[in-house]
């Protein structure tokens, strides 16, 4: 009797979560072929079995199926599948970064099954329903992103594993914290279901009791340090200047992308259905918001590092996505998904040619880019195209990402007559002129310095250009075709509030 | 005095606001990482504690996979502070001060 009910929703949840499972076998498989074969040749295994599960994962991702509410612990939604996508795009990048770069030691088999484990973290996170497998997921991506981070093994990446260790284990245990008194409110761990009890339901009975908001406001503690949000954000810059490059990419993008999906499902649950207490929530993300972009901006105005200059621009984009994320409507969520996919192009480029730069001149500093406009012409070029569209100028798509969560937050604010989101809105777009001043400094190294910096090649190999070139193109591409990828960021945020 | 709700959750209470005095005041990472310890044993005694007076017995599932996570994130965090011991003899958050600005 039992195997009746069971076997047909065993089967319904593998098609669903397809992707995942290929993660789940690829793991032990690179394990054991890294113990059978010759010793000779171990990495170059390890990452081709890591980058064969990571590209079938993807294109099996595409196609899986959305939409069945198939247990109370997953959900297979848009939400689930657009940033699983991302999780598993930036997989892709990190695994071919990592083996091209030259600053990881040797043992890659260990890397690349610790990353495949964190990009099935993220994609779990970003299809958790329940408390406990929020919890879950979200420990699975950092305990792995805390090795990845500490896996250069000087004293810089020991250093910055340790801090984002302690910073990670502090943050997770106060969301922890809030978990259980959210469970007390609700009796039950899960977020939203049609049938049975949910906190989403504990939410509209709770009103505005201070407690509940209490511990909501924990939770997004946790949040915030995975999406890299004030007040959590200390642990940013220095770990993305210590670990690899390829994982700070990972970090910047994969890991605060299923940070922002926990977030939304969390707050669409809590203030679905209007609950007194989601106003004073919805004022905290904004004050937060507010806090975390200017911070960013300001911060990476002085930096003289790319990576701890990217790191800041991570923060300052943690903010702006942030805003979006109050506006806490469908709309709101369209115009955070939208950005959530540019941010993904324009940032893994910008960290990918760092990466290469570091590569060829050992070092990672803004100088180091000298006359690469005329060493590297296309390089520089992509470069530039991303640095454009991180500021958030037209003609690329960092700038429609912006325009349309702008968009979406003075909306609000006209429809609730809220001053607080039309000066949260004005900040951030006063924010937007800052970061200008910073990211010209690359191009000012690319293209204005002395003559003896513009001589000679930089070389660099064919899987670098077409990696930079696959990375670059879309941020051009999306600047003219943002309509349907809108009409998709809609049809994917549909059904969550 | 029968012991009731209002009991464990006081008692989680106290431990986690003991817990976050440690992680505040401690300047030597393990004790940092005890203190992390405490936080999420309060949040495991509040779980217990609902699910034994008002939840199901799904908070005491929860509970178990806390403690396994607790384990392996100790024992990263053990083997990344013993990695930094080794370069620098010191596991001082206060002094660790390689990477800044």
């Amino acid at each position: 009797m039992l195997a009746e009910t069971w076997i047909p929703d065993l089967s319904a949840l593998f098609s669903h979560f397809m992707a995942e499972s290929i993660l789940v076998i690829a793991i032990p498989v690179i394990v054991v072929a890294d113990l059978l074969g010759k010793p000779e040749g171990r990495d170059r295994r390890a990452h081709s079995v890591a980058l064969v599960a990571l590209v079938t994962a993807f294109l099996v991702a595409l196609f899986q199926p959305t939409g069945a509410h198939l247990t109370a612990l997953l959900r297979a939604d848009g939400l689930a599948k657009i940033f699983r996508l991302l999780a598993l795009g930036t997989g892709i990048v990190a695994a071919i970064s990592a083996l091209r770069s030259r600053d990881l030691p040797r043992a890659h088999t260990e890397f690349f099954v610790l990353l495949l484990g964190a990009v099935l973290g993220a994609c779990l996170t970003a299809a958790a329903n329940d408390l406990a497998m929020l919890y879950l997921s979200i420990e699975t991506l950092s305990i792995c992103g805390y090795l990845l981070a500490g896996f250069k093994k000087d004293e810089k990446g020991a250093e910055a594993a340790m801090k984002y260790v302690l910073f990670g284990a502090i943050s997770s245990g106060l969301m922890l914290y809030g978990m259980s008194l959210l469970y007390g409110f609700a009796g039950t761990a899960v977020l939203t279901s049609a049938t049975g009890p949910s906190i989403a339901d504990a939410a509209m009975r709770a009103g505005g009791d201070p407690l509940f908001v209490v511990a909501v406001i924990l939770v997004f503690a946790g949040l915030a340090y995975k999406v890299a949000a004030a007040p959590f954000q200390f642990w940013c810059p220095d770990v993305y200047e210590g670990s690899p490059t390829s994982v700070a990419a990972f970090l910047a993008v994969a890991s605060k992308g299923a940070g922002f999906a926990a977030t939304l499902r969390v707050i669409a649950a809590i203030s679905g259905g209007g609950a007194a207490s989601s106003e004073t929530i919805q004022a905290f993300l904004l004050i937060a918001a507010v806090v975390t972009m200017t911070v960013g901006n300001v911060a990476a105005l002085r930096q003289t590092n790319a990576k701890r200059l990217l790191a800041y621009s991570a923060i300052a984009h943690a903010g702006t996505l942030l805003l979006g994320v109050a506006v806490t409507s469908e709309a709101g969520v369209t115009a955070v998904i939208f950005y959530m996919v540019i941010y993904l192009f324009m940032t893994l480029g910008a960290f990918y040619i760092v990466s290469l730069v570091e590569n060829e001149t050992g070092r990672a500093d803004i100088d180091s880019f000298e006359g690469l406009g005329f060493r590297a012409p296309m390089l520089a070029l992509c470069m530039g195209v991303c640095l454009i569209s991180l500021t958030g100028l037209p003609p690329t798509a960092g700038f429609l990402g912006k325009f349309f969560l702008f968009k979406e937050v003075f909306a609000y604010a006209g429809r609730e007559g809220s001053s607080l989101f039309f000066w949260g809105g004005i900040i951030g777009l006063l924010n937007s002129v800052v970061a200008l001043a910073y990211y010209t400094k690359f191009l000012r190294a690319m293209y204005l310095c002395d003559e003896d910096r513009k001589q000679g090649t930089f070389k660099f190999a064919g899987v670098d250009r077409s990696v930079v070139l696959a990375l670059t193109i879309p941020i051009l591409v999306l600047g003219i075709l943002f309509q349907s990828l809108g009409l998709i960021a809609s049809n994917l945020a549909r059904g969550l509030f | 005095m029968t012991i009731g709700l209002f009991h464990y959750l006081a008692l989680g209470a106290a431990l986690f606001s003991i817990g976050v005095i440690g992680v505040v005041t401690r300047r030597n990472a393990i004790g940092v990482l005890i203190g992390v310890e405490l936080i999420l044993n309060a949040a495991n005694v509040n779980l217990v504690g609902f699910s034994r007076y008002s939840g199901g017995l799904d908070a005491q599932v929860f509970v178990i996979f806390v403690i396994v996570l607790a384990a392996a994130e100790a024992a990263v965090a053990l083997a990344i502070i013993l990695q930094l011991f080794e370069k620098r003899s010191d596991i001082d958050v206060d002094r660790a001060r390689g990477l800044r600005g």
